[in-house]
């Protein structure tokens, strides 16, 4: 399911087609501007969440390392926690389905062993490792790489879609999790409470070697209406 | 009488439409609270980004971000990753700057690889949708820690004013057999006024933000001589706004200074290393936002399933950053905070 508008835009309409002021206006051209315009602003309030990126190697100062990462871990090819990337309510659509996400990660590994790395979307009240292992689209998991030098990363999500550039989270965890968030009704208003799909997007990384290096670079996160 | 916000997007079916049909009251009130979701629904003031940034013991760390908010957020979620490399380190968090209500003492762990989720919620004093300078501090304890990340959204409002700044639409007046008066946030007049005055943007881009202690610096003439700022060119595929648009501008700005008797430049890039974009810099006295200028990029082509024009990720579809000294034979420009934004109407 893509767009929800029909033109995948806002329309230009002649002003001939709704006359002056408190003129009768035909409910088709109602239809193809504000319906159409309404439904697409909708469709293209997807947000950026998340442009996660250190600096080149050489302006790195002092201890930064440009990256985040698991270093010499317990046991080969076996999934760890870099870390979480970014948090945020994401937008739903009516029948429950919550945006999909645009995800792009970018890596690198210690020069002797394959790294790889994984990213889970999920709602906050889960955990990021339970997903792992399940043939979900919310789990996106990259090629291996071995080089040291950062670079963008081909990956899959693992359910049905397979898409190489979208993570998904089903309408049922759209509809399931949602959790209330304490704001106010206005400005030194009232206590009020907006009820959201907050997720969570959680980097793993796993070498294939004990002794080698997951390193995380960059992550892009977009929601995209799909 | 209420303008409610609901959870999850309506989407008013454009087959009820039918030309000499009345428009029905109830695709009336679902387009109402489509435009109430639009306008209470909280946009990113800026993506996730990845400071890295040391905050020495007993010292505070300050990350300024230049943003265009919606004026019809009441408050704004900052959430901050945030480790040390000893025990026992805390921070105290404030928002704005120097000014923002002091969070309590937040302690953090040391395992830099898991940094602590930190909250903060700023409540806005009024509602703006001027382009602004928004800040946060992080004062440390008795021990070192480093930001590994920040991000900020506005909250989602629950239910919206009738009012000319939120354009709330109350749902009563659009129940069958209701009269259509033409009166401000009530009945189809309501909804066109909300439909006039949307503000459904795409808002923060791409944020780079240290503190001022710690900026990057380029003493080089010549870009080439550089590099990036970034270590890999950053996707930042704009919207779409008028049927047909293929490409979207973007607004950007830097909060930069260069030492005495030379002039800076910060350009953008494309993934070709073209420049988009050239902002000149020439406070020398204190890290200053230059004014904010403008570049493009692609936007997302909705015929395609992941939205990426071209089908996949090409020139057009990401950016990066280089900077040099552009006048005076000595000096360095230095760079602390690069921000775009989606400053575009409709």
């Amino acid at each position: 399911m893509a767009k929800s508008s029909m033109f995948g835009g806002l329309v230009s309409l002649d002003t001939a087609l709704y006359g002056a002021g408190d003129d009768p206006m035909d409910a088709v051209v109602m239809r193809d501007g504000p319906l159409n315009g309404l439904l697409h602003l909708a469709d293209e309030y997807a947000q950026i969440r998340a442009n996660w990126v250190g600096v080149e190697a050489a302006k790195l100062t002092g201890n930064q390392v440009g990256y985040r990462g698991i270093v010499a871990s317990p046991s080969a090819d076996e999934w760890y926690r870099i870390g979480e990337v970014a948090r945020w309510p994401i937008q739903v659509r009516a029948g429950g389905t919550p945006y999909k996400v645009r995800l792009r990660i970018g890596g690198a590994s210690d020069g002797t062993h394959t790294a790889t790395f994984a990213a889970v979307i999920t709602p906050t009240n889960w955990s990021g490792a339970s997903w792992l292992g399940q043939s979900e689209d919310n789990v996106f998991i990259t090629a291996g790489t071995a080089s040291t030098s950062p670079a963008w990363l081909t990956g899959t999500s693992q359910g049905s879609a397979a898409s190489g550039t979208l993570a998904a989270l089903s309408a049922r965890s759209g509809r399931a999790y949602q959790v209330p968030t304490s704001t106010l009704d206005d400005l030194g208003g009232n206590p009020a409470v907006a009820n959201q799909l907050t997720v969570l997007l959680e980097l793993f990384g796993k070498t294939s070697n004990t002794a080698g290096e997951a390193r995380l670079h960059a992550v892009h996160a977009s929601e995209y209406v799909g | 009488m209420a303008a409610l916000v609901p959870q999850a997007r309506p989407e008013p079916a454009t087959g009820l439409i039918l030309s000499g049909d009345p428009v029905l009251s109830g695709t009336w009130t679902e387009m109402a609270l489509l435009a109430n979701y639009l306008r209470g629904t909280g946009a990113s003031l800026f993506p996730a980004c990845f400071p890295e940034d040391p905050v020495a013991k007993t010292t505070t760390g300050t990350y300024r971000f230049r943003v265009k908010p919606r004026d019809s957020a009441i408050e704004r979620i900052w959430i901050l990753w945030i480790s040390a490399t000893v025990s026992g380190a805390s921070v105290i968090i404030r928002a704005p700057a120097s000014s923002g209500t002091p969070s309590a003492s937040l302690s953090v762990g040391t395992d830099p690889d898991v940094p602590n989720t930190i909250y903060y919620t700023e409540t806005l004093g009024a509602k703006s949708g001027t382009e602004a300078e928004v800040t946060i501090d992080v004062q440390g304890s008795t021990q070192d820690v480093v930001v590994n990340a920040i991000e900020c959204y506005e909250q989602t409002r629950p239910i919206l004013t009738l009012d000319t700044t939120d354009y709330g639409v109350d749902l009563v007046t659009l129940r069958p057999r209701g009269p259509i008066y033409d009166v401000a946030n009530a009945t189809p007049a309501g909804v066109m006024d909300s439909y006039d005055n949307a503000d459904a943007r795409r808002v923060g881009g791409l944020a780079w933000v240290v503190d001022s202690a710690t900026p990057v610096t380029s003493s080089t003439s010549t870009f080439a001589g550089w590099g990036s700022l970034l270590a890999l060119d950053m996707p930042v595929i704009g919207r779409v706004i008028f049927q047909g648009q293929t490409g979207m501008t973007w607004t950007w700005s830097v909060y930069a200074k260069v030492d005495a008797g030379a002039t800076g430049e910060v350009e953008i890039i494309d993934g070709n290393g073209d420049n988009l974009d050239t902002i000149t810099v020439t406070s020398t006295a204190a890290f200053a936002w230059v004014t904010a200028s403008t570049f493009s990029t692609d936007a997302e082509d909705l015929s395609l399933a992941d939205g990426i024009r071209g089908g996949a990720w090409q020139d057009g579809t990401v950016i990066n950053a280089r900077m040099r000294r552009a006048t005076g034979t000595a000096g360095s420009v230095h760079l602390a905070g690069l921000c775009c934004w989606d400053a575009n109407t409709s």
